[in-house]
């Protein structure tokens, strides 16, 4: 027998009482703690996925929804924009722009999304290939980490992509089987759930593709719908008033620039300095051409900002609950002090010092709190892990639910101080117990 | 063992119990006869350094109460009286094992599991052990009680109308209990009781008297 086993018999011995003070407490610490889950692993793909991208030039419309399609490949595309007329950022002298990245969207092979994008799309997200190596020609495909693991795609695998981004059959490309050259290294960022591939491939899927498909695909991102000539790759197209692109030791990006008519999602492109040149720049896209630019850190910053107000709301929330909690466990232990005045007394007597009185009843408390702890981040780490099914089904995200923060140990920090608080007017009461009065009345 | 000098003890200003004088020996079996109102329960709680007289001297065991702190008083109590008190209290959410293993904590004596299970076998309760006490008898409990006093092996046994709820068979049966467990461990008994049925049983009896205004 000892102080800590007599209060948990304590707590054990009225089993519903207690109960109540736990599953307050329990909620309130699921509560913080799956924010503060969901909040480090979001931010944390966000952050990664950056990637240095000072703007992303697209169709006209929101840019935060921009934003997210583009570099997160959550929200649907904005529209397309002409290669004609973004031709001045593919130049790499652009005094500027120091790399422009261009994606072609709107394909996905069982809920991964598919992006037509050039070598330099993996670069700067600085993931390499694991297995195998990147496109070469029309067709090739490396494969995000995720995707490999999720959908077990190995090298010479080949497989059609579909159009749009959700899983369906009836929309299925019969015209082009991708091969998997290539297999990323596990990253964290968004690459690690994507398929890669040149942009012809995806235009020359939708070429062959056009007339099969039905009018019934409205507000599905169609790449191309003119009807021009299957062709490319014709070097004897391309405008002599590109040609000092020719010595360029990138020949894609030269092939890229000379698709005047052809269509893009959208560009990503990384600054050589943030100057005022670079503000203006953007400004100037959104006044002046029927594209717009956005900043990266600009649309994130207002995503969290919206993000935030909900969020603090739910804190507040939690915050309450876990203030009843200690009310609720205060209350509890001041009830049952009532009842053990006699035992408190016993105790005295036989031998128990006024303090070993007052560590017992705190210990009631910490004990409860840290039940009711331990019960809460087990819920919010389970609730995390169905939430990440769940984002892994809509958004091909991969969160982790059993991932641990130095943050809960905060949050533990707090819990013992709730139970501590909670139980210091009891135990001083209990403190207080006299030995004679009590039974003398008893 | 026990032994009392001039004490007294004053509630209030006009509320004053003196005391006669106490010499128990180590082995001896006293009662202290009076009734109620009389400051019996006083008289134990003094004896037992719960309560501090106003005037005069309590030694047990040949040391001084008065001049300990109460820390002290709390230590010595644990590990040289025994009490039994007039209404069977327990920690109601240990068991019968578990009461008795928190005296033995409580005084600061080691836990002994099988001196917990001889002494309650001593006393018919060997079947108890994991009982809670409220699904005991109330004689049962009075024996737990009187179990729980003679566990710690002390000097002096102190017994607060150990049979006033008792019938005449039981009473019996009870005080046999503690006359022969204290004799065992050859520990001083003192019973308060007005009890008038156990005069008979004692050779060195105190009549208590009501209490003398000052």
């Amino acid at each position: 027998m000892n102080l800590l086993k007599l209060s948990w018999r304590y707590i054990t011995h009225k089993p519903l009482a207690t109960l109540l003070s736990i599953l307050l407490l329990a909620l309130g610490v699921a509560l913080v703690s799956i924010l503060l889950l969901v909040n480090k692993q979001v931010q944390e793909k966000f952050d990664k996925s950056l990637a240095g991208i000072d703007l992303v030039i697209g169709a006209k419309g929101s840019p935060l929804q921009m934003i997210l399609c583009s570099m997160y490949h959550i929200d649907a595309p904005t529209g397309n924009i002409k290669i004609k007329n973004i031709k001045p950022f593919l130049n790499p002298k652009h005094p500027v722009i120091e790399k422009a990245v261009p994606l072609s969207l709107g394909d996905s092979y069982k809920g991964f999304r598919i992006v037509g994008t050039e070598h330099s799309l993996p670069e700067i997200y600085q993931v390499n290939i694991k297995e195998g190596k990147l496109w070469s020609k029309n067709y090739e495909a490396a494969i995000g980490a995720s995707v490999a693991r999720i959908l077990n795609l190995k090298l010479g695998d080949t497989f059609t992509s579909s159009h749009g981004f959700e899983e369906n059959d009836e929309f299925v490309h019969e015209h082009g089987k991708f091969t998997v050259t290539g297999i990323f290294e596990e990253s964290g960022t968004v690459i690690d759930q994507l398929l890669l591939t040149n942009s012809q491939s995806i235009w020359d899927v939708h070429d062959h593709d056009h007339g099969a498909e039905g009018e019934n695909h409205e507000g599905h991102d169609h790449h191309d719908h003119e009807h021009h000539d299957h062709e490319h790759g014709h070097d004897h197209e391309h405008d002599h008033e590109h040609d000092h692109h020719h010595h360029d030791h990138e020949p894609e990006i030269k092939l890229l620039a000379s698709y005047e008519d052809k269509e893009i999602t959208s560009l990503l492109c990384l600054f050589r300095n943030n100057n005022f040149q670079a503000l203006n720049m953007a400004r100037s896209i959104n006044d002046r051409t029927e594209m717009q630019a956005a900043t990266p850190a600009m649309e994130l910053n207002r995503l969290y900002l919206m993000m935030g107000v909900g969020e603090d709301a739910l804190r507040y929330l939690a915050y309450i609950i876990i203030f009843v909690s200690g009310l609720s466990v205060f209350i509890s232990l001041y009830n049952s002090l009532k009842e053990r005045k006699y035992e408190m007394s016993l105790m005295r007597v036989m031998g128990a010092s006024p303090s070993s009185l007052f560590i017992l009843t705190i210990l009631e408390g910490i004990i409860l709190a840290f039940i009711g702890y331990l019960l809460g981040i087990l819920l919010s780490h389970i609730g995390m892990s169905m939430l990440a099914g769940y984002m892994q089904e809509a958004y091909k995200y991969t969160f982790n639910g059993w991932i641990f923060l130095k943050e809960e140990l905060y949050l533990l920090v707090g819990a013992l101080g709730i139970g501590f608080i909670a139980a210091i007017i009891p135990a001083y009461q209990a403190f207080k117990t006299q030995i004679s009065d009590t039974l003398l009345k008893g | 063992m026990v032994k009392t000098e001039q004490l007294s003890f004053q509630y209030n200003a006009d509320n004053r119990i003196a005391f006669p004088d106490i010499n128990c020996q180590a082995g001896e079996h006293w009662l202290v006869l009076g009734p109620s109102g009389c400051g019996k329960t006083t008289l134990l709680h003094l004896l037992a350094g719960m309560r501090i007289p106003t005037k005069g001297s309590v030694h047990i065991n040949g040391q001084n109460l008065k001049s300990m702190s109460s820390a002290q008083r709390d230590y010595f109590r644990g590990q040289n009286i025994g009490i039994v008190f007039q209404k069977p209290h327990f920690v109601k959410a240990l068991n019968v094992e578990e009461n008795l293993l928190l005296t033995q904590f409580l005084a600061k004596v080691k836990q002994d599991r099988t001196r917990i299970k001889n002494i309650l076998e001593k006393l018919n309760l060997g079947h108890k052990l994991k009982s809670r006490p409220d699904e005991l008898s109330q004689g049962e409990q009075q024996r737990v009680v009187i179990a729980r006093a003679l566990l710690n092996r002390p000097k002096v046994i102190l017994a607060d109308e150990p049979t006033s709820a008792l019938d005449d068979k039981n009473c019996q049966y009870v005080l046999e209990l503690l006359e022969e467990r204290a004799k065992e461990e050859n520990a001083a008994l003192l019973i308060v009781t007005h009890d008038a049925r156990l005069k008979q049983h004692f050779s060195n009896t105190i009549q208590l008297n009501t209490y003398e205004s000052a």
